[in-house]
């Protein structure tokens, strides 16, 4: 190990150590640590952001290119220079007008990620599993096939159900808003069945990618330390 | 209508209902009440009133309706006769009883917004600006207010007086007095309410000594400068009275409608001054119950089960975490697994292999880089045998990072891969998702629309026709986005996706809907992936300790079980008691 392969090692030690001593109750240490990464993310990120993102974007076209086209980047540099003023209280106003630009882009680019990119192809998914066609086409068995979408629809109906809150809330008459129709009701006690089995595959799922990386960091430890006894 | 007071929050709740809405307090052992003071308007006329057991206010109250009536009054003088009332009512409730009479709900509103200033919000905000204003405003007036308003009374109660005896040919008096031998029912009515119950003949020598010889009006200027006082009401109060004021705070609330709005007078009580009047509407009022709802919550014994959480002591947790480590070491670092792999390749796993096999010689693949330092290890082993295999069959990768450290996680996880050296790695830049989409955007508009000069977005974009892109992401949230924007961008380009555990079971539906070419995530798939394609790697090391942990975290279930069952018996039990 040269030495900066000790630095590192031993700085990744501690620290590996210090998040791990949570396990026992919050600590000075712990939170030592948790600082550090904040404060090391923050700083990588705000020089990454220059060098990929304002530096080709902004920087680069301000002195390179034509007197045109820095016209053009007149418009990001005075939404910047609203953002920036609209640290001031008398001038929080201004401020609103590069976040409302931001938040429209940013809700256009979600809506239409969501409805193409998700709903419209997930609704055909779920409708393609009737489709008699593909059944006979598909190597499994028919029954599977049947089964497979009758379980998707009932799986689909039940959640939705449970989801189903079309009422106008009285607060008068709470107690009578919360009953639903009967059939909605049914349907949303099968759907709670799907709910749980979903988010219990999502619970195991998350502790096996926990369980993974305290096992990783285990093995660095002892990795480090038996590097650390070879180099005595 | 009869409605059902809940004891324990004050809320109102229909008849028949077992439990209220709000707090959920059993109602059986509640007797209904009726609403009749809240849901009608006090617009009755004396004689009705007369004819019925009401409380001095109310009574009061009715006199100020058929003086307006006559037409004599406008709507200033509510707030007059108002305030009127309400000192009447101060008197009547004595000295003593003032903290009394304030409604239980604004008692508590009033203690929580001296605690904290801002806690209580629009409906405490609306009750001190009022009383401020109201009280300057009115302090300086009130006398005059007073004086003009039993003037007035005094005027209309003569002239009906007057009309009345010459309709029956009686002699009257002069104009403006009242004639002292003839004292009105009423008045007895409100005498024998208050404890001070008089026989008819005795009407006389109240007029004339105990009321300085002129009658009623005298008797309130008297009750105003504080030279008469009432008894208190508390015993004797009407039964309808209790009810109403029980429901709505002491009864010192009426009920109007202002442009079809219902809202209530509630006369804030305070010191020993007249008290301005504060129009609440019916819904602030719901919400100044469901607030006191949530003091109640938060101070008074509930008969709810409360779950506390004991804490364990830092030794029993120091010994599971020693436990568990220990048990993790002694399995990662007693060798690899050696035992078999059970089970056949899932569909989404043959597909991605099948894209793998059928890569064009000098493909160019662009890399998505998604995932966080945290999960570097985990996605390493997934991430491994497949690009591997890509790097066979690739000449060029070119890399875009949604994440601040994603270019240089990659970087490392190439490192390890035999043949990277001769690969060409493009590294695209910092996107993050929704920048990339802004671009993709961009990028979208029809040339012809461009303005002059204006900078380019698709220079923003990778450039160049792909034959596959892979995806590889910690999260659900960020394969999502990213799946989504590439399928917009690159519907003709195969998508597959290198994942983690926890991400993988809610991303299996884009598979299914074919918007990915192929899928895997976790551990055991990536052990049996590399068991296929025939790559080396750390999968089988870490494979029992893997094991080991999820074995062990069954056993803490299972214990947790029984603790939590055995605890929630000690809880039974314990409230069992409290309830005998």
């Amino acid at each position: 190990m040269n030495w900066l392969e000790w630095v590192t090692g031993a700085a990744g030690f501690l620290l590996t150590v210090m998040v791990l001593s949570y396990l026992i109750g919050d600590n000075v240490f712990f939170r030592l640590a948790a600082s550090i990464f904040i404060g090391v993310t923050a700083g990588y990120l705000a020089v990454l952001l220059i060098r990929h993102i304002l530096w080709p974007f902004l920087i680069q076209p301000l002195i390179y290119e034509p007197w045109q086209t820095k016209l053009w980047l007149g418009i990001p540099l005075l939404l910047i220079f609203l953002l920036l003023i609209s640290q001031f209280p008398r001038m929080i106003k201004l401020g609103r007008i590069p976040l409302a630009y931001l938040a429209g882009l940013s809700g256009g680019i979600a809506i239409i990620g969501a409805v193409f990119g998700t709903l419209l192809p997930q609704s055909m998914a779920v409708i393609n599993v009737f489709d008699a066609w593909a059944w006979t086409e598909s190597s499994s068995p028919l029954w599977r096939e049947m089964l497979e979408g009758a379980v998707m629809l009932v799986g689909v109906i039940g959640i939705l159900s449970y989801f189903y809150f079309g009422r106008k809330r009285n607060l008068q008459k709470e107690k009578q808003a919360e009953q639903r129709p009967a059939i909605f009701e049914a349907f949303s006690q099968v759907g709670q069945v799907f709910i749980g089995i979903t988010l219990g595959s999502v619970f195991a799922s998350l502790f096996s990618s926990a369980l993974l990386a305290l096992i990783d960091r285990i093995a660095f430890i002892g990795k480090f330390i038996m590097n650390l006894f070879r180099g005595f | 209508m009869a409605v059902l007071i809940c004891p324990e929050c004050g809320a109102e709740n229909t008849p028949g209902d077992e439990y209220c809405w709000s707090c959920r307090r059993a109602l059986t052992d509640v007797e209904p009440v009726n609403d009749a003071v809240q849901d009608e308007p006090l617009g009755g006329h004396l004689d009705e009133l007369l004819n019925s057991e009401e409380d001095l206010p109310g009574l009061l109250h009715a006199l100020r309706q058929d003086g307006n009536i006559d037409g004599e009054q406008g709507d200033a003088e509510d707030v007059q006769s108002g305030e009127f009332h309400d000192s009447l009512g101060q008197a009547s409730s004595g000295q003593s009883g003032r903290e009394e009479e304030i409604p239980e709900w604004l008692r508590r509103i009033r203690q929580r917004a001296k605690q904290e200033k801002d806690s209580i919000g629009e409906v405490t905000q609306k009750i001190s600006a009022a009383q401020e204003s109201l009280a300057d405003e009115k302090r300086s007036s009130q006398h005059e207010s007073y004086a003009d308003w039993i003037e007035r009374l005094h005027q209309d109660f003569s002239q009906e007086q007057v009309a009345k005896d010459s309709a029956e040919g009686a002699p009257t008096g002069k104009a403006g007095q009242l004639p002292q031998t003839e004292d009105p029912e009423w008045l007895a009515k409100i005498l024998k309410v208050h404890g001070k119950s008089v026989e008819k003949q005795d009407l006389d020598s109240l007029s004339t000594e105990r009321l300085g010889g002129n009658s009623l009006l005298q008797w309130l200027v008297d009750l105003e400068s504080g030279k008469e006082k009432l008894e208190p009401l508390s015993e004797e109060e009407p039964p309808a009275a209790k009810q109403s004021g029980d429901a709505v705070g002491e009864g010192d609330q009426n009920e109007r409608t202002v442009d079809g709005d219902t809202t209530q007078e509630i006369r804030i009580k305070k010191g020993t001054s007249v008290k301005p009047v504060l129009s609440i509407s019916r819904k602030e009022q719901l919400e100044a119950d469901l607030i006191s709802a949530t003091i109640v919550d938060e101070t008074a014994p509930r008969a709810m089960r409360k779950f506390e959480k004991p804490g364990s002591p830092w030794v029993i947790r120091a010994a599971v975490t020693v436990i568990l480590i220990t048990a993790l070491s002694l399995s990662l670092f007693s060798g690899a697994s050696t035992s078999n792999l059970s089970g056949s390749l899932k569909p989404q796993h043959r597909a991605l292999i099948t894209w793998l096999e059928q890569l064009p010689a000098e493909s160019r693949l662009l890399l998505v880089v998604d995932y966080h330092a945290g999960f570097e290890a985990e996605m390493a082993l997934i991430a491994q045998p497949v690009l591997s295999k890509a790097v066979q069959a690739s000449s060029e990768f070119v890399i875009l990072s949604s994440t601040e450290s994603g270019v240089l996680l990659v970087d490392r996880l190439l490192q390890d891969i035999d043949g990277f050296e001769t690969l060409v790695v493009s590294n695209a830049g910092y996107f993050p998702a929704s920048n990339f989409a802004a671009f993709g955007l961009g990028a979208g508009i029809d040339p012809s629309w461009r303005f002059v000069h204006a900078p380019d977005a698709v220079n923003g974009l990778p450039q160049g026709d792909f034959e596959g892109i892979l995806v590889l992401s910690d999260s659900y949230d960020g394969a999502k986005t990213w799946i989504e924007q590439l399928y917009a961008q690159f519907s003709e380009v195969t998508i597959n996706l290198i994942t983690t555990a926890q991400a993988g079971p809610l991303l299996l539906p884009y598979y299914e809907s074919h918007q990915l070419g192929g899928l895997v995530s976790g551990l055991s798939e990536a052990r049996q992936m590399t068991a296929y394609l025939n790559v080396e790697n750390s999968t089988s090391h870490l494979w029992e300790a893997y094991r080991t942990g999820v074995l062990m975290m069954i056993i803490v279930i299972v214990l947790g079980l029984f603790f939590m069952s055995d605890h929630e018996g000690q809880e039974t039990d314990r409230s069992k008691g409290e309830k005998a």
